[in-house]
């Protein structure tokens, strides 16, 4: 761009060059026709072209400019605004010294004419001619006097006569001639110049008709002479009619002067002939020269405007892109003056905003960095964390945290905990366990909470911290959650695995002996007996026997709850499994109204058959015994595969319609001797759990809303990483 | 009646345009006589003589009263007459074999009042008194040696050209702006051609 700037402005000054001393040359020509004489026209024409290249450029420059200005491109306006004012500032004073030159021009011309010169020009030549007449007719006299002398000499005579007249009249050429112009005798007085100037044929025609001949002539290489031709008196002579022409010469001071006053005559005579040519011509110069002082005012006036506004456009062009964000702009510079040092201040001020920038953005990128590698270190623990603003409002959080608290929280940031305490129960319980502690001094502090939600009750320990505030920001809470369910359930599930063991093992040693020793009684004593004895001893002794067998029963069972035997799996159809155990109790009650909804799409999962069937069992016992002391006997039973937090289980529901389950013993259902039976060893629910959860399930009761009874529900999580099938039907873990 | 109706006639516009017509051809029968200037080569032909092809030219100029009135205020006219012999070939551009110009130049004397005529090629100078005798004189080209005939008597085809015309560029530079754009100053003649060998 710049390199062909330079190229058009050199392009211009020689143009503007060429075409000043073209103007210069056609002055030249015009005033002094030696001077360029054959170049006049061509200079007149390279002159037309030169300003028709002059206005396409600036035809060129303005067309660029008005699409600037369309464009609303920066320093366009100004460039206009610099252009009409360069403009005017020029071309008012070559208009004013155009018209006053052309006023002087005319008037000059006209006043090189006047009536005086002219009239003491002509009065010149006719004395001129008044001088050289005085001499003609006296050479005439002469010739007249020579050719009557001649008038008795014979053709054969006259060579010699003829150098003799010649040397006595003056004349410089002396030739004898016949009427019809043949040359008889001739003598000059140059003895190399061999052949005589002939008359022409107007003068011998002249002389034919009977008029001599007499005028001032111009002989090649001899400047004027005076010819007189006069016809030769014949007086019966045998020789024709002869005629003689002598050249007689003008003195050289007359032939001066007589040149002088001709060329002068001639010359002025030419002028006023060329006045108006002359006129127009100077007119057409000075049209030129101010076209061409226009013109190039004009172009100049761009190139000049283009240039001072090109450092203001760079610079607008350079703010439009600082507010557009792009802080790399640099403008270069244009000199050492006050722009310049403007320009260099913006390019200074950009640079250090560009480093600023960049100074943000790697903040900004290692703040980034930070928050990822919090979020991966939060995403990484087992325990949940929230981190809560002044206001309450969640700012921080990890998966586990959704997890515990089945809740997307994501959906939820920076909104406060009232706000997700509406859409949410369990959050709610969880707002209600921390809320004082929020609101409290305290800096550190543990709660336990117990909340519900899709997975059933569930067992919090929350430890909260007070974060310390910053110079513009208050303090928070961050809050880690614990679900303590399985280490609390475990505890008691040992503890009482324990307990039911010792119990077992201390019931168990005295109920053999006692069993064996009533027996004994009862072999030896009762035949012995009197009869009315007899009965009542053996009611007794059948009654201890029966006790005893039940207490074995209940040793049993409780021998089972604390043992863990070892677990089979195999591929089990969960829906033939219920279907089995339904027929059971189908013909159980005649009322009894069974409704069974099993989902088609259930996959079959890896569990131990016989011990899933002891939980559907159970749960089955204890729906019937529920509805037995109701009026309406109805069971839903159903199956169907849910997925909950990315988890595929298979859900069985036994639906009942009993008295359902007051909220008092909710918390301890599935806990060891907690029934509302009369009869049962309390520990139906307590193995049911125990079962589920080897298979890594879940099982919960929940009253049902708004009907009546309660409903046990049972997931069983389908792990796509068992293996299919082996061919014993047993199937093998694989490594998680 | 009659009368009445012509009259109307030349007032109503129907009039207007054949008066209208009728002075224009005026105005260029009157322009066409007025501008009788012209040049027209009336016979050229070649000789032999002494071995060299030599051109006899008759050539009647005739002078506009703008160009005898610039004569008269002392205004040179140059006419140049110019002689070509060229060779025909075939598929180029005709070779030219010679180009030789005649210039004659008409000055008027006040002095004698007489009209000298020089010609420039070789300085021969003629004096007459009137100017119809100097169109006459230098209308008049007799002999005018061009080439040698052996140049001419190898093969091909050959054949002369004359032409003449005034020189716009000896006259005095503003007279040349108008010259070139008035008929009164363009003073030609075509080309005149002749075979000199088929």
């Amino acid at each position: 761009m710049r390199k062909s700037g330079q190229l058009i402005f050199i392009t211009g000054v020689i143009l503007f060059i060429l075409m000043l001393s073209s103007l210069i040359m056609m002055s030249n020509a015009l005033q002094d026709s030696s001077h360029f004489r054959d170049l006049y026209l061509g200079l007149l024409i390279f002159n037309t072209l030169g300003l028709l290249v002059l206005i396409v450029l600036i035809a060129l420059n303005l067309k660029r400019l008005i699409k600037q200005l369309r464009n609303r491109i920066p320093g366009a306006r100004m460039t206009i605004r610099m252009v009409s004012m360069f403009t005017m500032l020029s071309v008012t004073p070559v208009l004013v010294v155009y018209y006053f030159s052309l006023d002087f021009l005319i008037r000059g011309i006209d006043n090189w004419f006047d009536l005086r010169v002219e009239q003491a020009l002509n009065d010149s030549l006719d004395l001129s001619r008044q001088s050289l007449d005085i001499r003609m007719r006296d050479l005439l006299r002469r010739t007249r006097q020579m050719a009557d002398e001649l008038s008795d000499i014979t053709d054969a005579a006259i060579p010699f006569e003829i150098d003799d007249m010649r040397t006595k009249s003056g004349a410089k050429e002396l030739t004898l001639l016949t009427r019809q112009g043949t040359i008889i005798s001739s003598s000059a007085d140059d003895p190399f110049h061999l052949v005589p100037d002939r008359p022409s044929e107007t003068i011998l025609l002249q002389l034919q008709q009977g008029n001599n001949y007499t005028a001032l002539d111009t002989i090649r290489n001899g400047g004027l002479h005076i010819r007189v031709v006069v016809n030769i008196p014949s007086f019966g002579m045998e020789s024709g009619a002869r005629i003689i022409q002598a050249l007689y010469p003008v003195s050289e001071r007359i032939n001066q002067l007589a040149e002088s006053v001709q060329d002068s005559f001639i010359k002025y005579k030419e002028l006023s002939y060329l006045r108006e040519q002359l006129k127009k011509s100077f007119v057409i110069i000075l049209t030129l020269v101010l076209l061409f002082s226009i013109f190039s005012t004009v172009w100049a006036a761009f190139y000049t405007a283009r240039r001072l506004a090109e450092p203001v456009t760079n610079l607008a062009r350079g703010t439009e892109d600082v507010a557009q964000g792009n802080y790399t702009t640099q403008i270069p510079v244009p000199g050492n003056d006050e722009l310049g040092f403007l320009v260099a201040s913006f390019n200074e001020m950009t640079r250090k905003i560009a480093q600023a920038q960049d100074a943000a953005s790697r903040s900004q990128y290692e703040a980034e960095t930070q928050q990822s590698y919090l979020e991966a270190v939060l995403g990484t623990l087992s325990s949940g964390v929230l981190v809560l603003d002044q206001d309450k409002r969640v700012r921080t959080y990890n998966r586990c945290a959704e997890l515990i608290l089945g809740i997307p929280i994501a959906a939820h940031t920076d909104q406060s905990m009232e706000e997700i305490a509406k859409k949410y129960p369990s959050f709610n319980q969880f707002k209600a366990g921390i809320e004082s502690h929020l609101s409290s001094t305290q800096n550190n502090w543990r709660e336990q909470i117990a909340i519900t939600n899709s997975s059933g009750r569930i067992i919090l320990m929350c430890s909260g911290t007070t974060l310390p505030g910053t110079h513009n920001m208050q303090h928070g809470h961050v809050i880690v959650i614990d679900d303590i369910t399985a280490l609390i359930q475990g505890q008691r599930n040992a503890a009482w695995s324990e307990m039911a063991r010792r119990l077992a093992h201390e019931i168990k040693n005295p109920l053999t002996p006692i069993q064996l020793a009533t027996e004994r009684l009862r072999h030896k004593y009762l035949q012995g007996m009197r009869a009315d004895d007899t009965d009542t001893f053996d009611r007794l002794t059948n009654t201890i026997i029966q006790q005893v067998e039940t207490m074995k029963d209940m040793v049993n069972s409780f021998t089972d709850f604390s043992s863990t035997p070892e677990i089979n799996l195999q591929m089990t159809d969960i829906n033939e499994l219920l279907k089995e155990v339904i027929d059971l109790y189908a013909n159980l009650n005649s009322n009894a109204e069974i409704i069974i909804s099993l989902s088609g799409n259930i996959p079959l999962i890896a569990a131990n058959k016989g011990r899933l069937r002891q939980v559907f069992n159970n749960l089955l016992k204890n729906a019937f015994d529920a509805c037995d002391r109701c009026k309406v006997f109805r069971l839903e039973i159903s199956s169907d595969c849910i997925i909950e937090n990315d988890q595929k289980y298979v859900e069985i529901k036994i639906k009942d319609s009993g008295m359902g389950i007051t909220e008092d013993i909710m918390d301890s259902m599935f806990d060891p001797y907690a029934t509302t039976k009369t009869k049962g060893s309390g520990l139906g629910l307590a193995i049911v759990k125990k079962i589920v959860e080897e298979h890594k399930g879940l099982v919960m009761l929940v009253n049902n809303s708004p009907s009546a009874g309660a409903c046990a529900i049972v997931r069983l999580p389908v792990n796509e990483l068992y293996d299919q099938k082996s061919e014993n039907g047993s199937v093998n873990r694989k490594a998680i | 009646m009659h009368v009445c109706k012509k009259h109307n006639d030349i007032t109503t516009g129907r009039g207007f345009i054949h008066t209208y017509v009728l002075v224009l051809i005026f105005l260029f029968t009157h322009s066409s006589i007025a501008g009788t200037n012209s040049i027209k080569i009336e016979s050229a032909d070649g000789v032999i003589i002494e071995d060299m092809y030599s051109v006899n030219a008759n050539i009647s100029y005739q002078l506009g009263k703008e160009n005898r009135n610039a004569l008269e205020h002392g205004i040179p006219l140059e006419f140049d007459i110019e002689f070509r012999i060229k060779k025909r070939r075939p598929w180029m551009w005709d070779q030219t074999l010679i180009s030789r110009t005649i210039t004659y130049r008409l000055e008027h004397q006040p002095l004698s009042g007489d009209y000298l005529v020089t010609r420039l090629d070789n300085g021969d100078l003629k004096q007459f008194q009137k100017l119809e005798d100097v169109l006459v004189y230098i209308g008049k080209i007799k002999n005018f040696p061009l080439i040698d005939t052996a140049t001419l008597g190898t093969g091909g085809i050959f054949y002369a050209q004359v032409k003449t015309h005034l020189n716009i560029e000896a006259l005095p530079a503003p007279l040349r702006p108008l010259a070139y754009i008035s008929s009164e100053w363009r003073l030609s003649s075509p080309w005149q051609i002749w075979m000199i060998k088929e």
